[in-house]
This record gives structure tokens, sequence and C-alpha cells, in this order.
């Protein structure tokens, strides 16, 4: 058995070298070598500016993974940190009176060593409104104070100033922090200070409140075991902080932006499967002959199916090895294109891309290449005598199951999201099955009125419809190729759009929040005077999620639930009459007033918290709001979203029935970048309020959507390449016939202009037919995306019209590259008899 | 205007074989009259199909020069070859060669619309007609057996009214009950249009019924009569 494998492994060898320079062999190793180029180029990208967004996302935590708590990590926690290979800073953060000589003011206070930050840097200035420079950290002896605070103490930088007990010089005009941006936690003035300084201010008595944070940084394996180890020793007053629980709105950025990617992705290789198919059906179509003689001389059906299959796996290697080289030069050749707009550090992408697309590779080969081929093994050996006999046609449920498989196996590799995966799937098995039924019957409604037209048409269109059905399966390859850069364009377009549109350049770029109810309506006016938006005003209280069903909520989570840290503090609680704009209702409606029973406190929860509570509308819900317990019951969920720069809250009450409740305001606003000096005049106005810069997430979240952009205007020019592929292989899988069908008309005195004219015609209706059927299909993609999975609003697309006057020249510039030969095949090939 | 509807003067081919010169014919010359028959005859490999070939103008000799209607090939392009294919020539090939693609009619019309002519359709109809097929002229050559694609392809060889038919093997894949048949037909119609016909063949039997034959061997003409 293992002789006989051998034996014909060595056979396929053999017979490809010998083959080597086939034209069918050629086409299949190119179609191979584009789809493993091109996946393992999306691989190695999409995993490099993975890790470039993570890192960039990872700047908000100062690392990748934070202990926090009101008690330090122990030194010998720390000390098995460093031996995994970690580096490690460590953080003090507690409230201080800070005093100059012109007045005191109670601030948010950290205490920072020499290593902090581990990610992102801080960002500091001379003087306040000054130029702003990255790096470093305050120097013992130094503070760095915000703005705010500048002009709370009236002090200027360089002024001394009284921190607890140590006297230290208010160096700098601290402006950027990368780890404050995370949440609201810290809405009082803030000041840094080095930790060498900290037992100075004897700020830190027993019983005060201190949070104490050690940022962990390196590879993400160390990460992961440090980790585990950390969750074996986690006291109950500490807790873990990694980029997966940080930060909602960049986590919603990134996703999206993975799943962009992974849509772009599965096009470029979806293409290059119809290539692999169309060329492994013109290998088999040539070795009919080959078969039979195999099969005249003893070789067993298997045996003939296993040799040839063999070839073929060989041939696919060899590719797929060039492939994956070549995808990784492109994707440094990239990266250097690209350099000015990338982070620097981008870490390189493991073997994992490699094997990715070596799998992804042999995967297609197998899933589309095996079907033409089955074909091998069911030569009758009579061929040799009769060559108009055919193999046994592969049963066609079973060609498309094997394909279907494949390319569901690919999708849920790439996207790994189930939804979108099934979404595509059965769009694509009911665009190709309607779409297919369509042209058929165009092409047989063309065929009864071509008996009356000229002849470049006959020839052209009677090309075509002479097996009606390969037209329709090339025409759904072709259309499948305008389809996929119809879809990228869209995605790339108006997805993208769409989703910046959500932050338009007037988007929220300061918070002023503890806005008393007395002084709202001056606020609001201040704010309407300087800035062109204002958010709504929301009140807000903090306070604590105590009971879920009477049961108290720490008892009913697990101990590692991710809902934990959010149960552990207080909650910014608000309630509204009004659904808030930028939240959509996911389950249940929106309360009105005859809901208002007397009795019962409506709250709606946020989608995804009530998930990991693991609560349902109509569950009762207890708060603890200053010491006042709040008894509520679910009214619906809602699903949050988190870029909008809005103030946005996990719970909101609803006001009938609700206590009076002590509050603040808070709202969110643009302020052009000249009149930030007007902040000053603010604060002077309206002491009370604090003011939240957040220009910085607002900039990371550009940066990750020009990313995206850049990388799917990449890998469409994958996808044009992958395309260009299907093309030539379509073109010859046909050509054979062409150039008979160009010697014969040449033998009969036609002339090369005629030629080029049938095919002209042929290449043109072809081509324009794909690009009618792509427009459908990207209209019925786009709508079952745009509903069920980005949950955005649909409308009809007229710019897609454009598609098959593409298609028609896309299908002519392919053919006329594929059929040069056509116009110089000689008129001898017909006495000759090849 | 010449006597001669075709001649060859010196006719030479030589072809490249690895990094040999090898002479597939030699210094070769003919003429034909209207209405002339000539019956090339060989073993296989002698170069008749090429003669052949070079004297329809489907090729170009190495040396030597071929004149069809005593316009010589030699300055003439492929196209401008092409167009006096299409305006003396008329071929009927040992494995037919019809277009799969069209009907019996739309193959035996071809010639014609590749000429431009308006009465196309009635004209393949007659020649469909005369060959017997009348009742077929819908069908697609898959449809059809070997002799009956074989009386299209001569339909189609007359349509366009060639003053020269070059006819290769023309019964070479037919049983010789059908190859006859096919035979007659093809010398009923040449008397009837005046043509003059050139055929390669092994078929002594069909060689003898032209006016004239000429051996081929290795190239050289080992006899004429």
């Amino acid at each position: 058995m293992m002789q006989q494998w051998w034996f014909l492994a060595r056979m396929a060898w053999r017979q490809s070298l010998r083959e080597a320079r086939s034209p069918e062999l050629y086409t299949l190793f190119f179609a191979m070598l584009v789809a493993v180029a091109s996946s393992s180029t999306i691989a190695h990208f999409a995993e490099r500016l993975h890790l470039a967004m993570e890192l960039r996302a990872s700047e908000f935590l100062a690392a990748d993974l934070v202990v926090s708590g009101s008690i330090a990590s122990s030194p010998e926690l720390i000390e098995q940190g460093r031996q995994l290979g970690l580096s490690t800073a460590h953080t003090v953060e507690f409230a201080s009176m800070l005093a100059s000589d012109n007045g005191m003011q109670l601030a948010t206070l950290k205490a920072v060593d020499d290593a902090y930050p581990l990610r992102g840097s801080l960002g500091s200035s001379a003087t306040v409104q000054g130029e702003i420079s990255k790096g470093g950290r305050p120097a013992p002896g130094e503070a760095w104070l915000d703005a705010q605070l500048f002009d709370l103490l009236q002090i200027r930088p360089g002024d001394m100033l009284e921190v607890g007990a140590a006297r230290l010089r208010a160096s700098r005009v601290l402006t950027d922090e990368p780890d404050r941006a995370g949440g609201f936690a810290a809405f009082t003035p803030r000041a840094m200070i080095n930790l060498q300084d900290l037992p100075a201010t004897a700020a830190i008595q027993p019983g005060s409140r201190v949070q104490y944070r050690q940022l962990w940084r390196g590879d993400s394996q160390a990460l992961q075991s440090y980790r585990d180890t950390l969750q074996e020793h986690l006291q109950p007053q500490q807790k873990l902080e990694s980029l997966a629980d940080g930060n909602p709105t960049l986590n919603q950025a990134l996703e999206r932006a993975r799943q962009y990617l992974g849509l772009a992705s599965l096009a470029a290789i979806l293409l290059a499967s119809v290539s692999i198919a169309l060329s492994a059906g013109n290998f088999a179509g040539k070795r009919y002959d080959h078969a039979a003689l195999l099969r005249c001389f003893g070789l067993s059906r298997r045996d003939t199916l296993l040799l040839f299959l063999q070839q073929l796996l060989l041939v696919g290697l060899v590719a797929s090895v060039l492939g994956i080289i070549l995808g990784w030069l492109a994707q440094h050749l990239l990266f250097a294109t690209l350099a000015d707009l990338l982070p620097a550090d981008i870490p390189p992408a493991g073997g994992s891309a490699a094997l990715t697309a070596l799998l992804t590779g042999l995967a297609s080969l197998l899933g589309f290449g095996l079907p033409p081929l089955m074909g091998l093994g069911q030569v009758p050996p009579l061929r040799v005598l009769r060559r108009n006999l055919q193999p046994m046609p592969v049963a066609g449920w079973l060609v498309y199951l094997l394909a279907l498989i494949t390319l569901g196996l690919l999708m849920w590799r790439l996207s790994l999201d189930p939804q979108l995966t099934t979404t595509l799937l059965a769009g694509g098995v009911l665009a190709a099955l309607v779409l297919g039924l369509l042209v058929y019957s165009g092409f047989k409604t063309l065929a009864g009125q071509l008996v009356e037209r000229r002849l470049v048409w006959r020839l052209g269109l009677g090309h075509l419809l002479q097996k009606p059905l390969l037209a329709v399966g090339q025409s759904l390859a072709f259309a499948l190729i305008l389809f996929a850069m119809a879809l990228i364009a869209l995605l790339r377009g108006e997805l993208l759009s769409n989703w910046q549109a959500q932050l338009p350049e007037q988007a929220a770029n300061h918070f002023a929040f503890n806005i008393l109810p007395d002084e709202r309506d001056a606020v609001s006016d201040w704010l309407h005077r300087s800035s062109p938006s204002v958010a709504h005003f929301y009140p807000m209280t903090p306070g604590r999620l105590t009971h879920i069903n009477d049961q108290p909520v720490l008892e009913r989570l697990e101990p590692d639930s991710r809902a934990l840290s959010t149960v552990q503090r207080d909650l910014n609680l608000t309630w509204s009459q009004d659904l808030p704009d930028a939240n959509y209702l996911a389950d249940g409606l929106w309360w009105s007033d005859d809901d208002a029973d007397g009795e019962t406190i409506d709250i709606s929860m946020e989608q995804e918290l009530a998930e990991r509570l693991q609560v349902v509308p109509g569950d009762r819900v207890s708060f603890n709001i200053g010491g006042q317990i709040i008894h509520s019951r679910v009214h619906n969920l809602r699903t949050v979203d988190w870029g909008s720069m809005q103030p946005n809250f996990f719970v909101i009450f609803a006001p009938h029935n609700l206590p009076a409740l002590p509050h603040t305001f808070i709202t969110s606003f643009y302020l052009p970048a000249e009149q930030a000096g007007e902040l000053r005049s603010f604060s002077q106005q309206f002491p009370a309020v604090s003011l939240l810069r957040i220009d910085a997430i607002l900039n990371q979240l550009r940066d990750i959507m020009a990313q995206v952009t850049l990388a799917i205007e990449f890998i469409l020019l994958f996808v044009l390449a992958a395309g260009i592929s299907v093309l030539l292989a379509g073109v010859q899988s046909t050509l054979s016939s062409r150039i008979h069908q160009g010697a014969l008309l040449r033998a009969l005195g036609g002339e090369r202009r005629l030629l080029q004219a049938i095919n002209r015609h042929e290449f043109m209706t072809q081509g324009a037919a794909s690009g009618v059927l792509a427009w459908l299909a990207c209209e019925l993609t786009s709508y079952l995306l745009y509903q069920r999975v980005f949950d955005l609003p649909w409308h009809f697309h007229p710019w897609l019209a454009i598609l098959p006057i593409i298609g028609a020249l896309l299908v002519l510039a392919a053919g006329h590259l594929g059929t040069r030969s056509v116009y110089d095949s000689s008129p001898m090939r017909l006495l000759r008899g090849s | 205007m010449s006597e001669y509807v075709l001649q060859a003067r010196n006719l030479s081919k030589t072809v490249a074989v690895a990094d040999q010169q090898l002479c597939i014919l030699h210094e070769l010359s003919l003429s034909l009259k209207p209405g002339d028959s000539l019956a090339i005859v060989g073993r296989s490999g002698s170069g008749k199909s090429t003669l052949l070939g070079l004297l329809a103008g489907l090729d170009l000799p190495s040396s030597g020069e071929v004149l069809i209607a005593g316009q010589s090939l030699a300055p003439l392009d492929e196209d401008q070859r092409a167009a006096l294919r299409a305006r003396e020539v008329g071929f009927v090939f040992q494995s037919f060669q019809l277009l799969d693609s069209l009907t019996a009619l739309e193959n035996v019309m071809l010639p014609l619309e590749l000429k431009h002519r308006k009465d196309a359709r009635q004209r393949a109809r007659d020649l469909l007609q005369q060959v017997g097929l009348e009742q077929r002229t819908g069908h697609y050559p898959r449809q059809m057996s070997g002799g009956e694609q074989q009386r299209v392809a001569i339909a189609r060889a007359f349509a366009a009214e060639p003053h020269i038919l070059f006819a290769d093997e023309p019964t070479g894949n037919l049983d010789s009950q059908t190859g006859e048949r096919i035979t007659d037909l093809l010398f009923e119609l040449n008397r009837a249009h005046h043509t003059t016909l050139v055929l390669v063949t092994h078929d002594e039997r069909l060689a003898q019924r032209c006016a004239r034959q000429i051996r081929l061997e290795a190239g050289h003409l080992t006899e004429q009569s």
C-alpha cells in the first residue's frame, strides 16, 4: 500500500517536471500563488495591524496589563512578573490637598516611578496653553499640574507649592496622561509627582483611600502566564485591568476594524478559490486522454485519481511556499511604504500568519480543485478508442457541498463571527441560485433572438451559448469578482464614512461634569455661546448595584466574572424620559407616561452589562444611592454607541416614581482648539465644574480608522490581482476552442479585425451580464449586512450601475490579454489536426 | 490575366528542428488551369499537407512563390491573404472543421457572410438542399453523423463560389461506403461549379478520379501523371 503510494508520488513528481511548461499547470500554479500570496500578505498585514492597533489602544492603559487596588502588589508577586521577562512600573493615586500662597485645592495626586508609563507617553508644556511636548515624567522635587490647578491655585509654572507635608516645584503643565482617558473615575483636578517624594508628603495615612497600580508590559505569552498566576494570588481588594475590559469605545472600534479586514480578506480568498476551481477544471479536462491511457495500461481508478491528486498537491505546495515568501515580502514593502502613517514599533507577526496562508491555500485547492479532478478517476479506458467518451460527471451536490464546506471553513477562520459567516454564506448561496437561474434564462432567451443577428453576434454569443451552463458558471465567477470589489468599495467608502459620520468633525472633545443643579442654566448659556455643539445635560449620581432579584449581586456572580469590576465600584446613574441619542433599544420598549403606575421604578440597562449580570427585562435590581436603597425593575435593554462621545450610561432610570436624589449634571461639548483659552474664564466663573479633555481618545479613534481605510485599500489591490487571475483562468478554459475557431475563420478568409470583433462582442456581453449580477448580489448582501450585522439603515446604491460597464471593460481587457494567441493562430493547425 | 488559376514556382519549405534544418518540401513547381483536378498522394510525413497549406496560402514557403489567380502571395500580409482566400478559395478538411456553436445552415453561411453577401441564408439553404441535408439546417454538428458533417463542410466549401477547392483527406474520417458517396458529391459539385480541385489523399481510388496526380516522397516530387 505504502509502496504503491510512494510509486505514485514519484510518478507524479516526474509528470510535473515533464509538464512544467504546460499552460494549464502554469495557470493553476499562478492561481495558487495569487491565493496564497494574497492571503499570506493579508494575514501578515492584518495581524501586524491588529498588533499595532492594540499597541495604540494599550497606551490608554499605559501598559498591557494592570493590577490595581487599595493595596499594593506584594514584592513576591512583582518578582514573579519580572522573572517572566515582563517590565513593570508602579503608581500610587490618592486625593490630597494642594496649597499655594494664593489658595488651596483638593486634587487627585498620582505618584509615579521612573518606569512609568510603559505604553504611550505623558504630554506636558512649559506654560499653560504652551507647546505640548511628549515624554518624560516629574523628577524628584517636581510636580506637574493640570492647567485647571494652576488656575485654581493661582500660580504659574516654576512656582512652589505644598503637597501635603512636602514642598515641591510646580514645574510643568500636565496635558496628557495616557491612563486617564479610560473612564470617569478621576473627575477632579490632577497633579503628578515622583514616587520618591511620596513619603515626604506624608499624605498617605492609615485609612486613606489610595489606589495602587502595578503596570506590566511584555509579550503576550508571558503576559498570559502572569495573568494566570495573578488570578490565583489576587486579593479581594485588587483587580486586573487589560485592554479587553478597558475602554469600551476603543474595543468597539477595534472590533469593527477587525470585521472590515476579515470581510475584505474573505473576498480576496474567494476569488482566488474560483480561479483555482477554473484552473483545476482546465487541468483535468486536458488530462482525460492521459488518464484513459493509464487506465488502459492497468492503473486502477483510485490510483489514477491519486496520481493526479498528488500532482495537484505538489504544484499547490510549491506555489504555496513561494506565495508565503512573496506575501511576507509584500507586507514588508507595504509597511515600509506606510511608515509615516503607522506607529514606528510594530511588532512582527508570528509564524501563524504563514501557517494560516498555507492552510487557506491548501483548503482552497482541495475544496475547489478536487471536484473537477474527480472526473479523472472516472475516465473510461475505452476513451483510447472513442475519444468522445467523457467521464461520468461528479455528482453536482457533492461538488457544491465540498465547495460550500470549504467556503464556510475559510469564512469561519477569517471572521470568527458566526453571524457574519452565516449571513455571507446564506447570501452567497441564495444569490448564486437566483442569479444563476436568471442568467441562464437570460442566455436562453438571447439564443432565441440570435438567428437574425449579425455574424459577429452569432459567433461571439454562439460561443457563449454553446455550453450555457458553463457560460452561467463563468458569468457567476466574473460576477463574483465585481461583487467582491464593489462590496469592498462599499465597505471602504460607505460603511467607513457611516462610521466616521458618528464622529463628525465637531465631535465633542470636552466633558463638563460636577455641574450643580442651580448652575445648570448658567453653564448651559456659557457653553452654547462658545461651542457650536453641546450635548444634552444629564443628571448624574453615583450608585452601587447591590441586589438582583433580592440576591446579593456578589453571590450571584462567578469569581472570575467580567461584571465584577462593574459592580465593585460606583456606577454613574442617570434618569431620562426619552431614549438618549446613540442609544438603541435591544429588548423591550422605551417607557411612556402610561408606565407610571405610582409604584414601580423602571430602569433601562446596557445590553452587554445585562448579559454579564445575567439580567433580563422584568428582573428586580436594587441600588444603593448615597445610602438610599432603590428597588427597580428592568424595563428594557439597550445597546450604546460608546464611540458617540456623549455622556453614556450603563443604567438609566425612568423619572416617574423615582424619589428625589442628590445629583449633579454632566454634558459634553466641542470647543475648537483656538478657543481653548476661553476655558480659563469658564473655570473662573464655575470653579466647581470639572472639565475633561478627550481629544486624545478622539485622535486615537481617527488614527485607527485611517489605518483600517488604508488596509482595505491595500486589500483591494489583491482582490484585483486575484480577480484578474480568475479572468485569465476563465479565458484559458475556452482558449483551445477559440484558437480552433480563429484558425478556421482565418482559413475561410476572415480578417484579424473580425476575430477581434467576435471576441469583443462575447467578452463585453459576458462582462456586462456579470456586472448586472454583481450589482444585484451587492445590493442583496449589503442589505443583509446593514440590517443584520452593522445595524445601519440601508438604501439603494445607484452608483453600482457602473458595474456592468466596469464588468464589460474588465472582461474585455482580460479576454484580450488571454486570447492574443487566437489572432496569431496559424490556419495550418486545421491541416495538422492540432 | 494568367491562364493558370494556381501556380507554384520552386516551392521549398524548411523548418528548424533542434539545431538542424529539416527540408519538408524541395524545389517544387506546378500549374493548374481552371477546372483542373489534382491529387497529391504520398506516405504520411511526405509533405502533402505542407504543400496543400502553401498552395492555399495558409502558410508561407521558405523560398519560391505561389500565385493564386495570377496574384503572388509573397507580398501579401496575413489579412490580405485572408481576403484573397475569401475571394478565391474553398476548403474541405479531413475532420470536417465545422464550428460547434453554429447550426448546419450557419456553418454554410459563414464564408458568404465573410464576403458580406446579402443572399447568404438563401444560398446556404440551396446548397444544403444540393447535398441532401435540407431537413437538417437547424441542427448542430454534434447532432449529426460524420458523413452528414462532411456534406455540410462540402456545401460550405462551394458556398462562396471559389475558383479553387482544396480538400485535405476528405474521406479520411469516413467509412468506405460513406466516403464513396462524399467523393461522388465532391466531384459532382466540382463539375457543376467548374472549380479547380486540389486534394490530398491516401486513397488511390480517390486519386484516380482526378485528372492529374503527383506523388511526394520526402518532400520531392517523384511522379507526375
